[in-house]
């Protein structure tokens, strides 16, 4: 819990990693996590890292048990927390879409929309918000299976290359918002470290713009 | 009859309970706070568990409280925050020849709070209020008296100092509507939003003057020369003052670290001037917030300098500094089969301070 000493930083498991600790990396923060531990000390001791579970990552940030966290945008909004957002990186981006059955008919405006989907908060928000009735289906992956099987026309989902789709025989409708990864804080924390995290983000933006 | 496990198991959202030593533990912080108010002069109020929610309801988001239906269909609100029930209650005392008024509550509050956010559940409130009060004195009074209390814990802490005020001032001349939304996004220090909402309806030098203003943390030295570069006399004005809060308690209390922070602008609308919260290391969230809101009385239908704070006293006292700083009080166990005489003992061992266990 927000202690003084290491700053501590969770990371996703998974696709944004290695591109992560690259960044540290090209900024002199260097680090690596041993076979199969989930924590790892920077070799200048002022840092400490957790590999988390990507979704899980708001909860630890949230409770301070990590003061910093790198998430993208599509988990943040699925957490409902609010947190400081210090610096948006340039990695890991991807587009939240509405996608269904190659050639299949568009949604009629106004007309019930059935999607399946695991974002299931941003899809009731950005329904709600144009005005459109939207029934939600919770899936927790292989969410293009959905249409394929006829459990609904439709999914949201992020896509990045747009190949898994493709493969499917899915294509995009509409594309509800480009996601972005960000470098969050838990606000409390940024209150009171406020000076090392500025310093923080400085060094890591002068890494991400090739002057690291 | 067959128990219904959820309910036996499990206490409401919103609601907490605790029982022995906890609650022991929980009283003696009560009880050093009410010594410090009691002290500094202010009385103890209590204010209704429940009230018409009408009343309230520009001032509480219904998703966040609960609410019932009295036995005449009026809808109530549960308290949810001492500072608005006390400010209607105490809304007939404010005549002039009472005035000033200083008083503190300590008291639970009932919210609804997301199941699984348990950072930010708060069941239980101390605070000062004090009306009647203006400007600089009144105040200085309210910070050094929330200052002269934490310092009466063995726990660092970390005041950052606001303005509602400024953050007004600021937005003269932008389109109303977008003020709550602006407010957010200041709170939240998301700039990224703040200028996507202020693009629109501002130039780009204009955004960059409004972000560098609200973005600032730093102590309150470093604010005061930033608040000299302030083109416009009201924001510079504003800003000096705040400025000189935070200096003048930062000289009396040399332990603490005061910072003059422009995002902390009042998570409540009814704040009017000064607004502040305090930080602790092993606390996910604030630990003690409060500020300026003298038009609030207005809405009670009167009109009074009102300023004050509230302490989330649960979440100080799960601090574990505070906690591996306080040992259990000491007792005696008294064993025997003849109860009168161990009572006579034990009442003579009372006498001396001694807590005294019958067994």
């Amino acid at each position: 819990m927000l202690e003084s000493g290491e700053i501590t930083i969770a990371l996703p498991k998974g696709r944004l990693e290695k591109s992560v600790q690259k960044l540290f990396a090209a900024c002199g923060i260097d680090f690596q996590f041993e076979d199969r531990k989930l924590t790892a000390c920077s070799s200048d001791g002022k840092f400490r890292f957790f590999l988390v579970k990507n979704s899980d990552l708001p909860t630890y940030v949230r409770h301070g048990i990590a003061g910093i966290g790198i998430c993208g945008e599509d988990v943040l909004y699925e957490s409902g927390t609010v947190f400081t957002k210090v610096m948006r990186l340039n990695c890991g981006q991807t587009r939240m879409c509405l996608a269904g059955r190659a050639g299949a008919e568009k949604p009629q405006p106004g007309r019930k929309l059935k999607v399946a989907s695991k974002f299931t908060r941003f899809a009731a928000d950005y329904y709600n918000n144009l005005g459109t009735p939207i029934e939600i289906i919770k899936l927790n992956g292989s969410v293009e299976l959905a249409p394929v099987l006829g459990l609904t026309d439709y999914i949201v989902d992020l896509v990045e290359t747009g190949s898994t789709l493709t493969a499917n025989r899915l294509e995009i409708i509409d594309v509800l918002k480009e996601i972005s990864v960000y470098m969050i804080v838990n606000p409390s924390y940024y209150k009171m470290r406020y000076a090392e995290i500025d310093a923080l983000v400085a060094l890591l933006q002068g890494g991400q713009n090739g002057n690291g | 009859m067959k128990r219904n496990n959820k309910a036996l198991l499990q206490n409401p959202q919103g609601t907490d309970s605790f029982c022995m030593e906890e609650a022991a533990f929980h009283r003696k912080i009560a009880g050093r706070f009410s010594e410090i108010l009691t002290l500094w002069g202010y009385l103890p109020v209590q204010t209704p568990i429940f009230d018409f929610y009408d009343i309230y309801s520009d001032y509480v988001k219904s998703e966040d409280v609960y609410r019932l239906t009295d036995r005449e269909g009026d809808l109530l609100l549960l308290r949810n925050d001492v500072t608005l029930f006390l400010a209607k209650q105490i809304s007939s005392l404010l005549e002039p020849k009472n005035l000033p008024l200083r008083v503190f509550y300590s008291d639970t509050i009932l919210r609804h709070e997301n199941k699984t956010d348990i950072s930010k559940n708060e069941f239980f409130q101390t605070g000062a209020e004090l009306f009647g009060v203006g400007g600089e004195k009144g105040d200085l009074e309210i910070l050094f008296l929330l200052e002269e209390m934490l310092a009466s814990l063995p726990i660092q802490t970390f005041l950052h100092l606001g303005s509602r005020k400024l953050f007004n001032l600021a937005c003269a001349g932008l389109p109303p509507e977008i003020t709550p939304s602006l407010a957010t996004v200041v709170r939240n220090r998301d700039f990224e939003l703040l200028t996507s909402i202020l693009a629109p309806v501002c130039s780009e030098s204009q955004i960059d003057r409004f972000r560098r203003l609200f973005s600032f943390i730093g102590p309150p030295k470093a604010f005061a020369s930033f608040a000299e570069s302030l083109d416009s006399q009201p924001l510079r004005e504003e800003a000096l003052y705040i400025a000189a809060l935070g200096e003048k308690t930062a000289r009396l209390f040399p332990n603490a670290e005061i910072r003059t922070d422009t995002s902390e602008i009042g998570e409540r609308n009814y704040y009017t001037g000064m607004v502040f919260r305090v930080y602790t290391e092993h606390a996910a969230t604030e630990i003690a917030g409060g500020g300026r809101y003298d038009t609030l009385m207005e809405h009670f239908g009167t009109t009074c300098a009102s300023v004050g704070f509230s302490l989330m006293q649960r979440k100080i006292e799960s601090l574990p500094t505070l906690r591996s700083k306080t040992s259990p009080q000491p007792f005696v166990t008294l064993t025997g089969d003849d109860t009168a005489e161990l009572y006579l003992k034990a009442k003579s061992l009372r006498e001396q301070g001694e807590i005294v266990k019958l067994c």
